[in-house]
């Protein structure tokens, strides 16, 4: 229930104050999603198998995109911002899919 | 295989399992709700944030190439007209060239453009086909070099030769004779052993004289010790090429009309 409210209310936000990101911050943009999204499903999976924790999830989104963040500033300024982006998005996604699963588990029970 | 196998295993945080070991399940106070609540519309926001760029960066990038797109054909148009402009330029040169009534002029220009080689010639003269030593494979002596080659054109022009061409490349006051490599290239391009020079000039003094001349000495002395071939023959008729165009083109000289 609340964390509907709190979709709707960012898919709001988001809508309606249509915030354009400052130019030198668009790269970590598309990184920060994937993290974020990856943190999200890590909350679900916990959740269905009850062991969802408030301070967990709010400590593991945050760390998440910034970490990544970190990453791909680091990976600019050395010159392999490329290859960094790439690498984050692969770990990320096999635990997004992993996660995806355990969640179809809990859900289909299949 | 391990790395992968650790990601599956590991894929939610391991700190859901140690909280929840902990403390037998977590616990939910309002303010950790809140928490959750703006972290999840932090994310609702970031995804919608990141969808609305990309759909504003789209077109700008479409755009983009689209002007680039126009801008190229546009250079290209530019370019064809200016082609089609030369064309009729040059067109128009050759028609006022031949519509000039001075005949010692048009005898002038004639004149130069055999001595620059801008025209196919003909006329008696000399053709020598030199070649390289049997034995060159064995023996590096034995093989033609560009110098030989020089030398010879040198003792042609030396010798009254009016015009000059090396395996049928017309050479012009801008043509080189040099090695690249294996090869000798004359106008650029390469040539293939046996050389046939041809040489239009007085065919009763022109192959005598050259005998005579450092240069026609010097190749005596190679066919004689190095095996070399050097045969001429004089010919009544000999068809000479023009030069290529890079070969007669001047882009930086100018002429000093106020000279004479």
């Amino acid at each position: 229930m609340i964390a509907l409210l709190g979709l709707v209310a960012g898919v709001t936000v988001g809508l309606l104050l249509q915030p354009t990101v400052p130019v030198p911050l668009q790269p970590y943009l598309p990184i920060a999603v994937v993290a974020a999204l990856d943190a999200v499903f890590g909350a679900l999976r916990a959740y269905l198998e009850g062991r969802f924790d408030d301070k967990v999830f709010v400590i593991s989104f945050v760390s998440n995109v910034l970490i990544a963040a970190v990453i791909v500033y680091i990976g600019d300024q050395l010159g392999v911002g490329g290859q960094l982006s790439t690498g984050v998005v692969v770990v990320l996604g096999i635990r997004i899919f992993a996660n995806a699963a355990a969640i179809r588990r809990h859900i289909f029970h299949a | 295989m391990e790395l992968l196998q650790n990601l599956v295993e590991h894929s939610m945080d391991d700190d859901y399992y140690a909280v929840a070991g902990r403390q037998g399940g977590g616990r939910s106070t309002t303010a950790s709700q809140v928490a959750v609540m703006t972290v999840l519309a932090l994310f609702a926001t970031l995804v919608v944030v990141a969808a609305v760029q990309t759909r504003i960066a789209l077109p700008a990038s479409q755009n983009e190439r689209a002007a680039l797109i126009v801008q190229v054909n546009e250079e290209k148009d530019i370019v064809s007209e200016r082609q089609a402009a030369l064309a009729t330029l040059q067109r128009d040169v050759a028609a006022l060239q031949e519509t000039t009534t001075d005949a010692t002029l048009s005898g002038v220009i004639e004149q130069q453009q055999v001595v620059a080689g801008s025209v196919p010639v003909a006329g008696p003269g000399v053709r020598i086909i030199v070649d390289n030593a049997d034995d060159a494979d064995r023996d590096s002596r034995g093989r033609v070099l560009d110098s030989d080659l020089q030398l010879l054109v040198n003792g042609l022009w030396f010798s009254g030769a009016e015009a000059v061409a090396i395996n049928e490349h017309r050479l012009t006051s801008l043509s080189s004779i040099r090695s690249a490599g294996e090869a000798i290239t004359v106008n650029y391009r390469s040539l293939t052993p046996p050389y046939a020079v041809t040489a239009v000039g007085d065919p009763r003094t022109l192959q005598a004289r050259f005998l005579e001349t450092p240069a026609g000495l010097t190749w005596a002395n190679l066919e004689a010790n190095f095996g070399l071939r050097f045969d001429a023959n004089v010919r009544a008729d000999l068809q000479l090429p023009a030069a290529p165009e890079s070969r007669t083109a001047i882009r930086y000289a100018t002429p000093v009309r106020d000279a004479s």
